[in-house]
């Protein structure tokens, strides 16, 4: 293997990323200056204070809905991941003429808007939805039971919003590793299962992590899908800061809210960051 | 040739065939030979010859479209990977990154249950059969490309393979090791009594391990012999270019004392058995002896000289032929350019082909 050799950056290049940086100044790192600003600025006077953060932090109700966001996130990335990985895999191991097409069917949900699809588990899910007309028809139900507007919606569209994203970052993990670590495997006597156990899976972690983080990070985010499928019962940290900005009218406890949010999402990725650093240094 | 034809075949291949979906033509056609035990085999051939996948089908990695194994009388066609207990080393090495040394070489016994003592055994044998001590527990990332080459047979060795395979086991390996390595495999594989096949397209690798040689070319067996028997005795145009250097020249047999070459003219050299029509003939071109134009069999121009330290290597023309000449360094007076030279040789310097001059455009096939 050759190492590339490092060299001081020429003039060149420096031109070449300083569109993208200055981009990424004006449209993220600025917002988020004056985001942090907005959060210890009150709405009455001039002087500076953590007064937002206080009433954050003391208020009972707040470290509920951070809890209850960072459990949607956690539950999101549970269920996710282990669907995702199957569909992943076989898109990677297929040697069907379909593979292409079905890769590109597993990511077309992507091309809709969230709203939309959020709305059709509306459908499905609602009092009048598909899944209660099934169950009342069969006389499994006597009436329909609500399912919609919860958690339980709540996890059930998220998950089904998340998993292209899911399947992507897995699959582009996977398209990666070379087949031969498995036919060697198969040659030294692994049966598939054990082949899957003992070579494929550990091999997959790097991805399944990469998976994780970005499911997750989605799932806390997510202001949509919690607003419309919670029926205004499911407070999550993104609607929090919605409600605050738009009905409330409290920026600066919104500024509170998101630089909180944002602080979850850096305490994860370095998380992430330390595991991943473990399993590749054993890879 | 009666004593060694005796012993059983250990490993029978017969019409192997494979044809890539999509693919123009066959990649492996209907090839055929045994094998002994003990014995190595190299497949030699060019690149996008089918040596890589005959020997995938032979593994079972590559599905055979038609064709029959069978290794120690059982029929092993249809015998699925995990059952065939072959020994593979991967061009890639194909070792598992997330495994410690050990646990790559142990990974066969492992899978087969073999555990405690017994597998610590065996995995500390090949430790110090391959030269592998203190370097148990070690990443394979944190290997140089000749561990990995050691780690790889250690852990195909394992499983007590019946059948050792090796896939350019050479090729990724730093051009001063390879000689040391390949005598290496060689070594061990006689002192372990392992059949072996082992894939290269470098002609010299492929004599020098070998007990059996097969020469592949598009897809077809091209001859299979000892290295001996191809050099001396090649088949056809293809292994003569391939194996060694060669002059090829086009005859037509006149009578039992003179043939009539192409582009030279009549030779005063004889054949006892006549054939009909164009032949091609082949001479090495170290048979070719350079003298005075006396007794000569023909006499040529010096057209370029290639002098590296143990010989001489002439272009000399001939007519309309141009034919190439080694000589030692100790042999005779060096010619120089420009020279008028005879060349000599006898009829038994020469090897009649069985195919005609027009089947293959390659001539004088350079050798590394």
């Amino acid at each position: 293997m050759k190492v590339p050799v490092r060299k001081q950056p020429s003039w060149f290049q420096v031109l070449l990323i300083l569109p993208g940086v200055a981009a990424l100044v004006v449209t993220f790192l600025f917002p988020l200056l004056w985001l942090a600003r907005t959060s210890i600025q009150p709405t009455t006077g001039h002087t500076l204070s953590l007064h937002a953060y206080a009433r954050l932090f003391e208020d009972s109700f707040y470290w509920w809905v951070i809890g209850r966001t960072i459990f949607i996130g956690l539950l999101c990335v549970v269920i996710t991941v282990p669907m995702a990985f199957p569909v992943a895999l076989f898109l990677a191991r297929s040697q069907s003429r379909w593979r292409g097409t079905l890769t590109a069917l597993a990511i077309a949900p992507l091309l809709t808007s969230t709203v939309i699809r959020t709305y059709g588990w509306m459908v499905i899910l609602g009092r009048h939805g598909l899944i209660n007309t099934t169950l009342v028809w069969a006389g499994i139900l006597a009436q329909p039971t609500r399912l919609d507007n919860g958690p339980f919606a709540t996890v059930v569209a998220l998950v089904e919003i998340l998993l292209p994203y899911g399947i992507i970052s897995i699959l582009s993990h996977l398209s990666r590793l070379d087949t031969e670590l498995e036919q060697a495997a198969s040659l030294l006597g692994a049966r598939r299962l054990q082949v899957f156990w003992r070579v494929l899976l550990p091999l997959s972690v790097p991805g399944l992590m990469t998976a994780s983080l970005l499911v997750f990070v989605l799932a806390i985010s997510s202001l949509v899908t919690p607003q419309l499928m919670g029926g205004g019962r499911v407070f999550v940290l993104a609607t929090e800061i919605f409600n605050q900005t738009t009905i409330a009218l409290d920026w600066p406890f919104a500024g509170a809210l998101s630089i909180t949010l944002l602080g979850f999402f850096g305490i994860f990725v370095a998380l992430y960051q330390r595991i991943l650093q473990r399993v590749e240094s054993q890879s | 040739m009666a004593e060694t034809d005796s012993t059983p075949a250990y490993l029978s291949v017969s019409g192997f065939t494979r044809q890539f979906p999509g693919a123009e033509r066959r990649s492996v056609d209907d090839v055929s030979f045994t094998l002994k035990r003990g014995q190595m085999l190299t497949l030699l051939g060019p690149s996008g010859c089918g040596k890589t996948t005959l020997l995938r089908m032979i593994a079972g990695l590559t599905p055979v479209d038609s064709g029959q194994l069978h290794v120690a009388g059982r029929q092993m066609t249809e015998t699925p990977l995990h059952a065939r207990n072959m020994g593979m080393v991967f061009q890639s090495y194909a070792l598992f990154p997330h495994l410690s040394v050990a646990r790559n070489i142990s990974f066969g016994l492992d899978v087969r249950g073999v555990k405690g003592e017994e597998s610590r055994r065996r995995v500390a044998e090949l430790v110090s059969l391959m030269h592998l001590t203190g370097l148990e527990n070690r990443r394979i990332t944190e290997l140089s490309g000749g561990q990995r080459q050691r780690v790889a047979l250690a852990r195909a060795l394992a499983i007590k393979p019946d059948i050792l395979m090796l896939d350019e086991p050479l090729a990724n390996l730093d051009i001063r090791l390879r000689d040391t390595v390949r005598t290496e495999i060689r070594a061990l594989q006689q002192r372990l009594k392992i059949t072996a096949i082992f894939v290269t397209h470098d002609q010299d690798e492929a004599l020098s391990i070998a007990d059996q040689v097969a020469v592949m070319s598009e897809g077809r067996l091209q001859q299979f012999g000892t290295p001996a028997d191809l050099y001396t005795r090649p088949a056809n145009r293809f292994v003569a270019s391939f194996v060694g250097r060669s002059n090829f020249i086009e005859a037509v047999w006149v009578d039992s004392k003179r043939i009539h070459v192409e582009g030279i003219g009549t030779l005063f050299i004889g054949f006892s058995e006549s054939w009909k029509g164009h032949r091609t003939l082949l001479i090495r071109p170290h048979r070719i002896r350079l003298g005075n134009s006396l007794e000569a069999c023909c006499q040529g121009v010096v057209e370029n000289i290639v002098y590296t330290g143990e010989r001489r290597t002439y272009l000399v023309r001939v007519g309309y032929v141009r034919l190439t000449v080694e000589q030692q360094e100790d042999q005779g007076q060096p010619a120089q350019m420009g020279d008028m030279v005879g060349l000599h040789w006898q009829t038994t310097d020469m090897s009649v082909l069985q195919d005609s001059i027009s089947n293959d455009s390659t001539s004088g096939h350079p050798s590394s």
